[in-house]
Parts: C-alpha cells; sequence; structure tokens
C-alpha cells in the first residue's frame, strides 16, 4: 500500500470510528501518534470525498465528514465482489474453493470419511 | 490453394471440435497438470492462428499457387468470394485483439477497485504472514493477483478451519501468485469474451481453471498434508448456501478433493514424452497454411 493510500484507511477508521460527522481538526487528533501536518488530513479527506468515500458538508464556519457507507457496507460489497456469480470475475479473482452442491457435498464427506482429523 | 484453405479450415474445425472434447475427456491431464496446460495454450493459439490463415488463404487464392505469389499479383478485381473471406479474417483478428485488449483492461480495473476497498476495510494478519482478513461469516478465501497482490481470507475462514488447514490453504493461494496463474486464464477469459457460444472455448476455460488449480493444490502439498489441504476444500466449499450459479463452478472442489486424497499415479516418462511431441506438433500447425499451399 502507498503511503497516501495507508493515510486514507487511517482516516477512514477515524471517520467510522466517530459517533457523528467529524471535522478535519478531529481527524488529526484521532490520528496524532502520525504527527500529520493539518493540510495532509485535509488533502487525505478530499480524496476520500473524491472517492465517493465520505461526504463533507457545511457545520458552521469548518467542514465535517460523513463516512456515506458503513464498515459493514463495504464488506458486503467487498464480499459480493468476491462470491460474485460474473463469468468475468474468474480473471479478476482466483478462489480457493467455490460453493459445492449438497449432493457434491454428501460425496466430499464420504471420501473424507474415516480419515483422521487433525492438522 | 483452395485445397490447401479446405484442410486448414478442417484443422480449425478439429481444434474446435473433437480435440479440445477428447482433452477434457481425457484422464491423464489429473496426472500431469501443467503439461495438459501447455496443450490446451498450444491448442489455443494454433485454433486461432490457423483461422486466421484459413481465411486469408480463401482470400488470395485467385491471384496466385502461393501466399506469396499472390500477394505479388494482387488485383482490386478479384471475385466476391475473395472480398468476403478477406474481410471476415479481418473482422475476426480486429475482434481477437480489440477484445483481448479490453477483458484485460477491465480485469485490472476490477481488481483495482476491489484492492481500494480490501485495503479500507481488511486487516493485515502478521501471524498469517501478510495475509488479509476480512470481518465476514462466510468463509471465503482467495487471492488478487497483480502488482501488488493480496491473499484474503474471511472471518469465516480462521473460525471454521485448523491453523493446519489455513497454512495449507494460504499455499495454494500463494502459488497462484508466485506463478502468476491469472496471466495463463487471462487469454482464455479472452477468448471466451470473443466466442461466447463456441462450446470448446467454454471446455478450454473450465478446464485450464481446473488444471490451474490442480497446480496450486499440488504446490501446496510439498509442505501440507494432503488430507488436511482435502479437508480445507469441504469447509470452505460447503461454509455457504449455494446459489443459482455458483453451483457449477464448485464441480471443481469435488475433482481436486478426490484427486487429493486418492492421488493418481504421475504421468509415465514416455506419456511426459508423448505430451510434449503433442505439444510442439500442435504449435507448429500454423507452419502447415503456409506449407500447404506448396505441396497441394
Amino acid at each position: 500500500m502507498t503511503r497516501l493510500g495507508e493515510l486514507e484507511s487511517a482516516a477512514m477508521q477515524v471517520v467510522w470510528s466517530a459517533p457523528g460527522p467529524v471535522t478535519a481538526r478531529e481527524v488529526a487528533d484521532g490520528l496524532a501518534d502520525r504527527q500529520l501536518a493539518y493540510t495532509t488530513v485535509l488533502t487525505v479527506l478530499t480524496r476520500l470525498e473524491g472517492k465517493g468515500l465520505v461526504r463533507r458538508e457545511r457545520a458552521g464556519r469548518a467542514h465535517t465528514y460523513a463516512p456515506v457507507a458503513s464498515r459493514e457496507d463495504h464488506i458486503a460489497v467487498l464480499m459480493q465482489q468476491a462470491l460474485g456469480q460474473a463469468g468475468d470475475r474468474e480473471a479478476a479473482l482466483q478462489h480457493f474453493a467455490r460453493t459445492v452442491t449438497p449432493a457434491e457435498a454428501d460425496a466430499l464427506r464420504r471420501a473424507l470419511d474415516g480419515r483422521p482429523i487433525d492438522g | 490453394m483452395l485445397t490447401a484453405a479446405a484442410l486448414l479450415l478442417a484443422v480449425v474445425v478439429l481444434l474446435a471440435t473433437v480435440v479440445p472434447d477428447r482433452l477434457a475427456a481425457a484422464r491423464w491431464p489429473a496426472r500431469a497438470p501443467a503439461r495438459a496446460l501447455l496443450l490446451w495454450q498450444a491448442i489455443g493459439l494454433a485454433g486461432g492462428v490457423v483461422a486466421l490463415e484459413a481465411g486469408a488463404t480463401v482470400a488470395l487464392a485467385p491471384y496466385g499457387d502461393t501466399q506469396v505469389s499472390a500477394l505479388r499479383h494482387l488485383r482490386s478485381n478479384g471475385p466476391w468470394w475473395s472480398w468476403a473471406a478477406a474481410f471476415l479474417t479481418l473482422a475476426v483478428f480486429l475482434r481477437l485483439t480489440t477484445v483481448l485488449v479490453a477483458s484485460t483492461a477491465r480485469t485490472l480495473r476490477q481488481r483495482r477497485q476491489h484492492r481500494i476497498l480490501l485495503d479500507l476495510v481488511a486487516v493485515r494478519s502478521d501471524a498469517l504472514s501478510g495475509a488479509r482478513v476480512v470481518a465476514h461469516d462466510v468463509p471465503v478465501a482467495y487471492c488478487l493477483p497483480g502488482l501488488r497482490p493480496r491473499v484474503v481470507l474471511s472471518r469465516g475462514v480462521l473460525d471454521r478451519l485448523s491453523d493446519g488447514e489455513v497454512a495449507a490453504v494460504l499455499a495454494h493461494e500463494r502459488a497462484h501468485l508466485a506463478a502468476r496463474h491469472d496471466l495463463v486464464i487471462l487469454p482464455f477469459v479472452a477468448l471466451g469474451a470473443t466466442f461466447p457460444r463456441l462450446p470448446a472455448v467454454r471446455t478450454a476455460r473450465m478446464q485450464v481453471a481446473l488444471l490451474i488449480e490442480m497446480l496450486a493444490d499440488d504446490r501446496a502439498v510439498r509442505r501440507h498434508d494432503r488430507d488436511v489441504l482435502a479437508r480445507a476444500l469441504y469447509k470452505v466449499g460447503t461454509g455457504a448456501v449455494p446459489v443459482g450459479g455458483l453451483a457449477a463452478a464448485g464441480g471443481d472442489v469435488l475433482v481436486r478433493a478426490t484427486r487429493l486424497l486418492e492421488p493418481p499415479r504421475p504421468l509415465s516418462r514416455a506419456g511426459s514424452a508423448a505430451v510434449i511431441v503433442a505439444v510442439v506438433g500442435v504449435a507448429a500447425l500454423p507452419l502447415a497454411g503456409l506449407v500447404l499451399p506448396l505441396l497441394t
């Protein structure tokens, strides 16, 4: 992951874990251990907005940032992509094992029967 | 020239029907998946090139006895069928190349989008030597190939599989990444996108996908127990409720597990040599397109 990509991910975790919309200052505080310049945090938030991950809103004199979707929603989309039935995804991801039919599951169970269960 | 063209077309028909059917039905590929993969690549390449040659030979037939002499004596007032063959050949060639480029671009775009999302929500695990863990109950294990590859496991995999089974799964996925199996499947996916209705293309794509899995399995069982990997296949394969189209791809899991539990003898030295001869022979078929007009 690039440094910026990694910062985006870290900033996103702060936005997600906040109870409501956060200001850039609050995100910078959340990432205090990284000692980032305030402008860097603004850049990261702008990039996140550009990627459609956060929404910027005006709150008095400052701007606040809120996640467009929850972390769970993103995981759902990710898993949808990973489990995607679309054939052209075959080249994009390589699965360890696709889901089998009940009949195949029975055959597998029989084949494995009586083998030592450890590992 | 027309006799040569007819022979070339016959070769194309064989490469697009009988040959892939026989190879798909054969038992030996499970005993030598790497060799079988080479043969599929040779068939795909030869089929495409010879088809283009056949078209070009028909198009050039009115102008000379060989392609070279015909090219020298090209005239614009050739018969309609020569023009039709030239047009068709060019159209197939353009479609093949554009689809290959487009399907590669689409794959790369899908991977990049997936990686961005993945890096946002997955946790890198040092205990799993850098694999990404996604908080999801359904057991899913896969790798995202490319220049910045990722091995991905869902929480469901870690909950259900023993440490040994997880290690075997990781070894399988790393084998895919190390051998760049994604590049092997890519042209077959493109071929499938170009000729979606040709059964042989579908067969080739499914067989190549299965052989790649066998290769990764073989690599994984060098350091892990066969039974352990087979059990991991069972646990991941039965972890989700089967939905429509997914089941078709699941068929491979049973074949692979059976192969792991009752490994077939590796192909004999003679058998292996025979396959290599076949690979060279098939790969040399495009040369026949140039030689045949001289002989007929």
